[in-house]
Order: structure tokens, then sequence, then C-alpha cells
């Protein structure tokens, strides 16, 4: 293998059902090896065994290390490699990571399981529900459903505290509002660009069409935090159909659009549980800290580059890295100028997420928090005499705020909760991730129509991702979507030239 | 009580408004309490069980002084291989406080701890990890 140079380093190591993983993936996965011995239980070793030298042989009989290389080891690429694996095709994954997960990152905080990206799921996303119940995973619910305390943050501080059922009223008119016409323009929300009035109307962003509906100032603050949230970046860059979209996804209703925005978490081991079921059933070879840096194609195959100079081959690649780190990766030839322009502009996104732990129980309290407010959207994770209250903040505007500054943290929390001491807090910074640069895709206004390009094939290079995705673009449901809509490209691709 | 050894950051730890002074028994005390609160945000990424489990990270239970990128078992990335040094109380505050800066090319995805204050209280509660059985 081209990759290999025989150093007892975990690189060329192979993962197969989770047993036999390389070191750090080992621990991912679950496994706590002591000092560097991988801990493989005896029935798991000798499927390693048989699936090694059954692998062996097999890339003895091809010319290249594998039939596809997968970059990208979270939603997108885990799913195009489980539906090439399965297949029978040998599959290499390469991680720039250390862990599977890609902007999902399960992990506890404070006695509780957590999810440091994206996290929540529904049985109106088709394709990641799909997979929660082909492995049998199951969902955790929220407490949200049972907020007992609502807060509005408007723009200029003031906090309004209202009922719960207050802020269902007003968030759903103004919801519906903003929405208005969303069958209309998303008939088919999978094929977005269906109705051309949507080309029309890409360029309108949110905070021109909130101006348009003439609304209070706490549905203006409401719509103005879950604008901040969905476009993770000011309001007036945010595309206001990049969100109708979204809506229209979720059958154009504004309960499942809710509930499938933040009650239920993946059960069993949350996503990196069900990453690592499909990871599994994949029988793909993963590789970790191989951050890539060459995607080249010659006519009969590719070549792939890691950064520590490794040369892998395949009869196809699937690149599914976020948008914002395709700097990153020379590709030879270049992609398509529509392809280079859309990642030229990048994405928005400069989300973040982090938990807090306080020392009294303040309630079961849901709060949106108006842009430049940093903290965008608050939500009660647990509220006991016991563990005081355990919030989980979702700040659409990390630049405003240092998420790793426990006094920051404090003193913004302290705006909603006067007096809040803040016992603990954990946070992921994505958009200061080197391999994620930024956190859930937002399309700019204009960016819709350009983004459907990434989805066409260019040769032997298949692009997917969530931003790929035709339907729920900002969801880990569209990371699924795209990884397999790559594996059927390039099952396409091996039934017109086989091997 | 443990006896610490502390160098230039000492006086800032009379900064820290996380533990409440009052609490505390001394000074000490009072960083290591607050370092272990904001350890939560490393504790993401970086076990400090005494097996010397890792996660995503490096295990941290004897990193103080420990050689820099070197603990067993974990792969580092190139930049921390290459490096030389320990991770001495004054290697551990540069690096805490903008990690990409200090290694370029550290897979470490954090922005840094940019109080003084902060890093000191995380030192010292490392510090005293360093040295404790449990």
């Amino acid at each position: 293998m081209s990759g290999d140079t025989g150093k007892p380093n975990f690189k060329g190591r192979r993962l197969f059902l989770g047993a036999a993983a390389a070191l750090p993936a080992t621990s991912v996965l679950g496994a706590k090896p002591p000092h560097g011995q991988p801990s493989v239980p005896p029935s798991a070793k000798s499927v390693l065994d048989t699936k090694h030298s059954a692998c062996d042989a097999q890339r003895g009989k091809h010319k290249f290390d594998a039939d596809v290389i997968v970059i990208g080891a979270g939603f997108a690429g885990v799913t195009a490699a489980r539906e090439l694996g399965v297949e029978g095709n040998k599959v290499i994954l390469l991680e720039a990571s250390t862990r599977l997960g890609g902007r999902t990152y399960s992990g506890h905080f404070a006695g509780q399981n957590v999810e440091y990206g994206g996290a929540w799921v529904h049985w109106a996303e088709p394709h990641v529900w799909a997979e929660v119940e082909r492995y049998g995973h199951g969902v955790e619910e929220e407490q949200i459903a049972n907020v007992d305390r609502a807060l509005v943050m408007l723009p200029d501080g003031r906090v309004k505290e209202l009922t719960t059922e207050q802020l269902d009223a007003y968030d759903k008119d103004g919801m519906d509002k903003f929405t208005a016409g969303a069958r209309e323009l998303f008939p088919r929300p999978y094929e977005p660009l269906t109705n051309p009035k949507v080309r029309e109307l890409e360029n309108i962003s949110a905070a021109d069409h909130i101006a348009k509906l003439g609304l209070n100032e706490v549905q203006t603050a409401i719509l103005n935090a879950e604008m901040t949230l969905y476009g993770a970046g000011p309001i007036s860059e945010y595309s206001y159909l990049a969100f109708v979209k979204c809506f229209s996804c979720m059958s154009w209703d504004y309960y499942t659009f809710n509930d499938a925005d933040r009650r239920y978490r993946i059960g069993k081991g949350g996503t990196l549980g069900l990453l690592k079921s499909m990871i599994q059933h994949s029988k793909a070879e993963v590789r970790f800290s191989s951050a890539v840096n060459q995607v080249r194609q010659e006519r009969d195959h590719v070549i792939v580059t890691t950064e520590d100079g490794r040369k892998v081959t395949a009869r196809a690649v699937v690149v599914t890295v976020p948008t914002n780190t395709y700097k990153r990766i020379q590709f030879i030839p270049a992609l398509s100028p529509a392809k280079r322009k859309y990642i030229d502009q990048g994405e928005m996104s400069n989300g973040a997420k982090v938990f807090v732990q306080l020392e009294k129980n303040y309630g079961n309290t849901f709060a949106f928090c108006a842009d430049p407010n940093p903290l965008t959207v608050v939500q009660t994770i647990k509220n006991s005499d016991e563990v005081g209250t355990i919030l989980s903040i979702t700040p659409g505007r990390r630049k405003l705020i240092d998420i790793n500054d426990a006094d920051e943290v404090e003193k913004q929390v302290q705006r909603l909760f006067p007096n809040a001491k803040l016992v603990g807090l954990s946070g992921y910074d994505w958009a200061n991730d080197p391999y994620s640069q930024q956190a859930w895709g937002a399309y700019r206004v204009g960016q819709m129509s350009l983004a459907q390009e990434l989805a066409v094939p260019e040769g032997r290079v298949f692009l997917a991702g969530a931003s790929t995705a035709g339907g729920l673009n900002e969801y880990i449901d569209g990371a699924v979507e795209s990884g397999l809509r790559a594996g059927r490209q390039v099952r396409e691709l091996f039934s017109r030239s086989p091997a | 009580m443990r006896v610490f050894k502390f160098c230039f950051w000492t006086s800032l730890m009379f900064a820290a408004s996380l533990a409440n002074a009052a609490e505390c028994a001394s000074p000490e005390a009072c960083s290591v309490d607050r370092g272990r609160k904001i350890f939560m945000t490393c504790a993401a990424c970086h076990s400090i069980e005494p097996s010397g489990s890792f996660t995503v990270g490096p295990n941290l239970r004897s990193v103080v002084d420990r050689p820099i990128g070197k603990s067993p078992g974990f792969h580092y990335s190139a930049a921390l291989q290459k490096a030389k040094g320990s991770w001495t109380p004054a290697a551990l505050n540069s690096f805490l406080m903008a990690p990409s800066e200090a290694y370029p090319g550290t897979s470490m995805a954090f922005t840094g701890l940019k109080k003084p204050d902060d890093r000191a209280a995380v030192i010292a509660y490392l510090k005293q990890l360093s040295g404790s059985k449990e």
C-alpha cells in the first residue's frame, strides 16, 4: 500500500467492526486502551483477522489501493463509505482529525450526554431518520416540550419575560408570515430551483424580509434570533429563501419544523453512536490524522495526497469536507468555475456551541437573544435543585463572544439570569477548528442556485457534504442525503466503467 | 495540604473571580478550584483518568513537565511530534494562550484562553493532578 511506511503508528491500520481501530480511534469509539494497547475483544479479533486477509487478497486483484477514497468522516463521508462498502467495494476513509463525527461531536458535560455540534433529528428528516431506524438507535428527548419560562432579549439588551403560550403564539405568527408562500416557492423542496421565482428572490436577505412583515418588537427579536441561528452570521447576509427552503422540507409545517429543530437527539451514543454503527456496517478502512492536501485525477484513477506526503490511489474519490476547508486542498485539474466561485465566497457560518452549568435551579427556560446579543438561542437541558441549571447555548455569531472565557460567558448569562453563578462551562468553537472552519452551512444571499452545482460530478471526483444537499443543507439530514447521492454517482461510474 | 511552587503568574491568581475567595483556604486553592471549572472545556477532548486513557486529545493527567508531543500511544500532529522540550508551566502558558500560534499545524481545535489568570488556574489544576493519585 502506498500509504504505509511500516512505522508502528496507527495511520496504516484498519478500522474493522469498530474493534481494531487506530489508537485514538479506539478510544473515540468507546474502548479505553491503557497506554497504547488497543483493546480487541477475542470475538472481534478473529473477524478482524479474516477481514485483513480478505482485503489483502482483494487489493492484490486491483491496480489501486482502493475502489473508493472518501475524504472526511462526518455523516456525509460515513454514509458514502457505507453505501459503497456494503456493496463490496474497498473503501478507504481519510479523516483529518482523530475522531469520527465531522461537525457532530458527542460528549458529556456535567453528567449529561451532550452534542457539541449537529444534534437534533426528526422523522421529518427522511435520510438521517432512515439511518436512526436502520441501526435501531431511537431518540432521547430534550425537555423543551415542558418549558416553564420564556425569555426574549431585544437587540438593545432589554429582556422580556413571556408566558410559554405567548412565546408560541408570537413565534408561530412571525414564522407563518416569514415563510408565507413557502408551498408555492418550494413545491419540491429537495429540488429547490423548481420554481423559477427562487432565482429572482434569492438575493433578498433575512433582515430585509423581516423588515417588511410589520411585526411587533418582540416578534421581530424572535425572528432575528432564529435567523441569526440559521444564518450563523449577520442576518443582512443570510438568504431568506435558504431558511424557507429548510422550512419547506419539514412539510411546510411550523410545529414539525420546531420539533425537528431542538427536541430529539439520537439515542444509544448520540451522533457518534450512530456513526459507529454505520462505519462498522461499511467495512471501510478509516485512517485518522490524514488531512488531504491534493486530489489529482488521472484517466482511470485518482491520487489523493495527505499532508504528510502519503499517496493513496483509487478508482474514485468522494470529497465531503466542509466548504470553508476546500482551500486546503489542491484539485488537479481544478474544479469547475461554478464550484470554485461558491468555495471562494465561502459560507458565512460562524456558529458555536457552549454548555454551562449554573449553581441554582432557574427552571426550565428557553430564551431567544436577538443580534447583537451573543447567546442567540439558550435552552435548558437539565434543571433540578441537585445540579442547578444546565444550559445548551448556540451562539450564531461566535465573533461576538469568546466562548472559552468563563467570565464573559457568565456575564452574558447573567443578563438572562441575574446574579447567576457559573459552576462550569464547556464549548466547541467550530469556526476555529482548522478542519471545519465553520459550523452548519448557511447560504448567503445569492448562493442557493450556485450551491446546486456542487453536486455535479467532475469525472472521478464527487463532492458531498451537507452544503451539497438538495434539501436540508444546514442539517445532519443534508449530510446523509449527500452521502447517499454520492454513493449512487460512484455506483453509476463503476457500472459505466468497470475495474 | 499540598505545597505548590508557583512561578511568574502567582500574582495573577488573585484575580480569580469564578471561585469565591472566601470559600477557599488559600489563593492557590482558589486557583485550582477555578482551574477545575475551566478545565471542563478541555475535558471535551482530554481525559485525566489515572489509567492514561485518551480520547480525542492526549491524556493530561501528568502533562506538567512531560516531554512535548510524546505521550505514549497518542498520535500527534507533525507539529507536536517534532517539538522539543517539556510542558513546563511557561510552555503550557504560551500554548494555552493560542495553540495554533505556539505550534502551527497542531490539530488541537481550541482558540485559546485569552486571560492570564485563566491559564494560570488551569496550569495550577494540572499541576495538582500531576501529583495526585486520585
